[in-house]
């Protein structure tokens, strides 16, 4: 029970009024910097290391967690709004978010996206703080069988939803993994598709690989194509408010975020 | 585009795809073979990805010449392509590639923002450079100066 004690002690240091500016100041700068594409959180907080310079460690830390959160949550708003995702967490939400804003529905898109994150991230690192010690446990067990196990099953997952045509799906799978092959194989060292150039020792990175999917083929696609057509506004239809329907088909989605978060956490380590 | 133009450019397609996987099929033999485990090393996903693209590409030929590719996602009101844009706007993006370690990313983002400009058929070209010079600078100052990353600065210095 030592455990909740700590629990509510941390809350009561990080509910007072000064740690919870540091808070919003950490927020709100990992968002300004997390909208760029390529700059993830990582490296947000890499960035902004020496503006906490001058702060005590509680407070430090509290911005460090905001920074953090903030960059996560950052790269979605180039993802709805402008069809270009970031980084790779925010890929799929470019996919379906960015059809939401076409609808005149970005206001919603928006804040499914913070809600979500919102809700998600506190039960999630609620329940890691709790969890923690026998997660931990199940992710030493991970061994190398387990890790390809869990590849076969992203490969699977993406057939599932490869959409009307098999062929052209496993297609663009294998593109994608012959992309990932350039570089150096990390159990032997062996170089791989390099053509001799130095560069591509450290692989095509994904960055690379979503702006030029998402950025560069949809400004060719649309200045070929769609560029005859009156430049339409779309205004945001309706409230930027979620509506009681989105509430109601939201909660679940959020709630499945949070199962996935703790033990992908763990295995990073 | 007419049906026969449309299997056409499947077919080219199809036949790009399959010799991307013949080609590293082909590159694999330059990998050196490490000693490894039951004959697991760096040759084993190359060899099996080669031949999946090359198996892909080999479908989707023999789809595109017996009817076109299946189920493709109807199209309700296909414009003509205007390849000019088409043209402008790649060479905006090879340009700035090329030039970015020379010139500096300042000059290289411009004429890249002119460029894309042009093929989405600007034809203002003073009042593109003037916003395309300002927002790189703009950009360039944000990286480097707030927050320490670095970019080319080929010509211009500051």
């Amino acid at each position: 029970m030592d455990t909740f004690g700590s629990l509510l002690a941390g809350f009561g240091v990080a509910l007072t009024l000064k740690n919870l500016m540091w808070g919003f100041c950490g927020v709100t700068l990992g968002t300004a910097i997390g909208v760029l594409p390529g700059v993830g959180p990582a490296l947000t907080i890499a960035l902004l290391l020496p503006a906490t310079a001058n702060l005590d460690p509680t407070g430090a830390l509290i911005m460090f967690a905001g920074i953090y959160y903030g960059a996560m949550f950052g790269g979605s708003t180039t993802s709805i709004l402008l069809n270009t995702p970031g980084e790779s967490a925010t890929i799929v939400t470019a996919m379906e978010g960015n059809l939401m804003a076409k609808r005149g529905r970005a206001g919603p898109a928006l804040a499914t996206a913070a809600i979500g994150s919102f809700v998600a991230g506190t039960i999630a690192t609620l329940l890691l703080t709790l969890v923690a010690p026998l997660v931990v446990e199940l992710a030493l067990k991970f061994g190398p069988a387990e890790y390809f196990a869990v590849m076969v099953l992203a490969f699977t997952t993406v057939s599932a939803v490869l959409g009307a045509s098999v062929a052209r799906g496993l297609a663009s799978l294998f593109i994608g993994l012959a992309i990932g092959l350039v570089g150096l194989d990390s159990q032997t060292g062996q170089a791989r598709f390099t053509l001799g150039i130095p560069e591509l020792l450290d692989g095509i990175d994904i960055v690379v690989v979503a702006v030029g999917l998402f950025a560069v083929g949809e400004t060719l696609y649309i200045a070929t194509y769609l560029n005859r057509e009156e430049d339409r506004l779309e205004t945001m239809r309706g409230s930027i408010w979620m509506s009681r329907s989105d509430w109601r088909r939201s909660w679940k989605p959020w709630l499945r975020g949070t199962t996935h978060r703790p033990p992908a956490r763990s295995c990073r380590f | 585009m007419s049906a026969r133009a449309a299997r056409a450019g499947e077919f080219a397609l199809a036949l790009g795809l399959a010799a991307l996987g013949a080609f590293i099929l082909f590159e694999t033999h330059t990998i050196a073979e490490a000693t490894s485990y039951s004959g697991v090393g760096p040759r084993l996903f190359p060899y099996l990805i080669g031949f999946g693209l090359a198996a892909c590409g080999v479908v989707l030929a023999w789809q595109a010449l017996t009817g076109g590719w299946r189920n493709l996602p109807v199209d309700d009101d296909p414009a003509m392509p205007d390849w000019i844009a088409f043209a402008t706007i790649s060479a905006g993006i090879v340009l700035q590639m090329a030039i970015i370690g020379i010139a500096g990313f300042v000059i290289a983002s411009a004429i890249l923002f002119v460029l894309i400009a042009r093929g989405y058929g600007s034809r203002r070209l003073l009042r593109d450079t003037l916003i395309a010079l300002v927002l790189s600078t703009v950009v360039y100052l944000l990286f480097t100066k707030a927050l320490g990353l670095s970019l080319p600065a080929g010509l211009i210095v500051f």
